[in-house]
């Protein structure tokens, strides 16, 4: 019997001590990896928030210890590895609209430390600093006067840092945001905005919600019927029946005063498109902006923002870095009014060897005009024949390989 | 009796293949025609717009930077031009009624003009009796088998609809979120058919004005829009779309179903650069403005 009991205790202990090894070498292995890792050591050591797997010491949850085809080590990519646990997130979707650009472009690695920080959410950077790296200080402090949020770097009281239905990753709508912190009532935010019913629009329109050099962060430039406070100049007065109506109605109001803008739309290509009334607000803030011209945004901004297929061409991963330079600039090439010529060009297929910016290209560039013909069309060339200034997955903008693709569309060697 | 279904299964598998590659009708192949002008016509310079008169056998093209209107006969001959003494300017919206007149846009002028050919004479559209928020913009323009005149203005975000005696009818438009209507044809029912660039959306309205469908959006994959700026309807009621950034036709069936989309950028025949407008005539030849090469194509699909 002792004998019997014997044995069944050996083979137990036979069988389980594989299991028993196992599991210790796993519960140790954080510690094993540790023996190396001294920097991360010292830093979990030090740290107040630690990752949950590094606490457990499950470094192989994460990382293989032995081989990957991934950086550091990892078991698969850097986002998607978080994903795996961080599920709610999965694919980086997050669910709305738009993503905030380290998520789809870096990942989270960007903002997040994945081992230990002294930051909540372990973020490495302490509030909005982290957001500074990108989003750099001199873009957002421009003027004297600063948004106490923003000073303190609390970027995320009005931001969301993964995901918004708003483009500015606002976390609520823009005609909420403010009222966060901000009394929308009351007889001095009533005359600040002249008896005006200003509740429900958008604030961020006339203030700019960082810095500014004008009182009340009201944006750089003002229109000056608005700067000078007389909003019946454009509106119905205050005390009628409909007082932010446009008194003379639609673009009629804005002409009234912007003597030979309508003529510049009288041409073969106009501009006269968009979902407001007053075409001109497609473009145009009337009361404040911080861009030039009373323009809604940056200029581009303002461009791609019904070109949103423009913009998704000059930003595919094989047109980046092969566009025109100051490609930003589109009123440089294009009339925003209208024009006679096609794209709204300003002078026409010559524009460029015509302009200040490529002066000398006709005494070196290949013959053009309307006397060197294009054996494909049977018709002159022009700069567009052989450059895209968009952008084009080939140097100096040219629309095929220069080395021989380009010449062959004509030459045929 | 498992054999059995299995061979009909197989069968009706068969069946099934080349009905999809039917369906799917991407690979299709055309006779292309190309009028860009030559030596005798003057090459054209940014053609706007064209109509096919069906009586005549016509085609006629607003040769928009030449200031003339040119016409050809159904074999692609040249036949004659009118620039009414060089008074016409920047003709864009063109088409003819079955009296033979001539309506146009003149595209600097805001304004319509009735041309009558053997006379030369050119006579403003009155639309005074119009009742109008701001000054009328007109852009395209369509005509259906009553000779109802339907134009397009910009200004106004509508579709304005003059009897065939000119007098002012009634106007179309679409509430909400819309951006303008870019192009406007009208099929044999007096359905109308038009489009938002900016939204890629197509709409079609019955005759009375009320939207009876609409379909489509923009965006990068099978079937959306880039920049959509034309409409036209074939016999058959395909629905084709020219998106003038995708350098493409892009054809869906009356519900709005994707079926295939032909041609791409380029310089060569059959291809496209900035195309901007499409006619689609009763024989089912498909008529492109090529505006960035300034050449018209005329497509047929071979038989």
């Amino acid at each position: 019997m002792k004998t019997i009991l014997l044995l069944i205790l050996s083979l137990s202990i036979v069988v389980s001590l594989p299991q028993v090894i196992n599991a210790k070498v796993k519960r140790d292995l954080g510690r094993i990896c540790l023996e190396c890792h001294l920097k991360l050591k010292k830093g979990i050591t030090a740290g107040k928030g630690i990752h949950s797997p590094v606490k457990k010491g499950r470094c192989t949850g994460c990382h293989n210890p032995h081989t990957s085809n991934h950086a550091a080590l990892l078991r698969i990519s850097d986002a998607d590895l978080c994903y795996t646990c961080h599920k709610k997130e999965a694919g980086g979707s997050f669910g709305k609209q738009y993503i905030h650009k380290p998520i789809t472009d870096t990942g989270c690695t960007q903002c997040h430390d994945p081992h230990y920080s002294k930051n909540k959410s372990l973020l490495i950077e302490k509030k909005g600093e982290g957001c500074f790296v990108c989003h750099k200080k001199e873009d957002i402090f421009i003027g004297k006067i600063v948004h106490a949020p923003v000073q303190n770097g609390d970027c995320m009281i009005c931001h969301d840092p993964h995901t918004s239905n708003d483009e500015a990753l606002l976390v609520k709508k823009r005609e909420a945001i403010c009222a966060q912190c901000h009394t929308m009532k009351g007889k001095r935010f009533i005359d600040a905005h002249n008896g005006y019913p200003v509740i429900g629009t958008d604030c961020l329109s006339c203030h700019n919600p960082h810095s500014s050099n004008n009182r009340n962060l009201l944006r750089s430039s003002l229109h000056t019927p608005f700067a000078d406070g007389k909003c019946t100049v454009c509106h119905n007065p205050p005390t009628s029946g409909d007082p932010v109506r446009l008194s003379k109605g639609g673009e009629d109001t804005c002409l009234a005063c912007h003597n030979g803008i309508a003529e510049k739309f009288d041409k073969l290509y106009s501009h006269l498109y968009g979902e407001k009334e007053n075409v001109c607000l497609n473009c145009h803030n009337p009361h404040a902006s911080d861009a030039g011209h009373l323009l809604g945004g940056r200029e581009e901004r303002v461009c791609l923002k019904c070109h949103e297929d423009t913009m998704r061409r000059m930003t595919t991963p094989e047109y980046r870095g092969n566009n025109h330079p100051d490609i930003e600039k589109c009123s440089n090439c294009h009339e925003p009014h209208g024009s006679n010529h096609r794209l709204f060009l300003i002078n026409g297929e010559e524009l460029c060897a015509n302009s200040k910016c490529h002066a000398t290209a006709g005494s070196f560039a290949h013959p053009m005009g309307k006397d060197v013909i294009d054996p494909r069309l049977k018709s002159g060339i022009s700069c567009m024949t052989c450059h895209n200034p968009m952008g084009t997955p080939y140097k100096y903008n040219l629309r095929f390989d220069g080395k021989a693709d380009l010449c062959n569309q004509c030459h045929k060697f | 009796m498992i054999n059995r279904k299995r061979m009909i299964l197989f069968i009706l598998l068969f069946l099934f293949i080349p009905l999809t590659a039917i369906t799917a009708e991407d690979d299709k192949s055309w006779d292309i025609a190309v009028l860009s002008g030559d030596e005798l016509t003057g090459r054209f310079n940014q053609p706007a717009s064209l109509f096919f008169n069906e009586e005549k056998r016509r085609l006629y093209v607003a040769d928009t930077g030449n200031n003339r209107l040119v016409s050809f006969g159904s074999d692609l001959n040249y036949l004659a031009e009118f620039n009414a003494d060089g008074r016409l300017e920047f003709p864009v919206g063109l088409v003819n009624d079955s009296k033979g007149r001539f309506f146009v846009v003149e595209g600097l002028k805001r304004k319509v003009v009735l041309i009558d050919i053997k006379t030369e004479s050119i006579k403003e559209i009155d639309f005074s009796d119009v009742p109008r928020g701001k000054g009328i913009y007109p852009d395209m323009l369509a005509i259906d088998s009553k000779d109802n005149l339907y134009v397009i203005d910009k200004a106004n975000r509508c579709i304005l609809v003059f009897d065939a005696a000119l007098r002012y009818k009634k106007r179309i438009t679409v509430k909400g979120d819309f951006t303008g209507f870019a192009d406007i044809k009208v099929d044999r029912k007096g359905n109308i058919y038009t489009l938002d660039t900016l939204r890629g959306v197509v709409y079609i309205f019955n005759k009375k004005g009320e939207i009876i469908h609409k379909f489509g959006r923009r965006g990068d994959g099978k079937g959306e829009f880039d920049f959509p700026t034309s409409i036209a309807i074939d016999q058959r009621g395909l629905i084709y779309v020219v998106d003038q950034h995708k350098d493409k036709i892009l054809v869906f069936n009356r519900k709005g179903e994707f079926l295939f989309d032909f041609s791409q950028k380029g310089w060569k025949e059959g291809r496209l650069r900035y195309p901007s407008y499409i006619f689609i005539d009763r024989s089912n030849r498909i008529y492109v403005v090529d505006r960035g090469n300034s050449r018209i194509q005329i497509f047929k699909e071979k038989e």
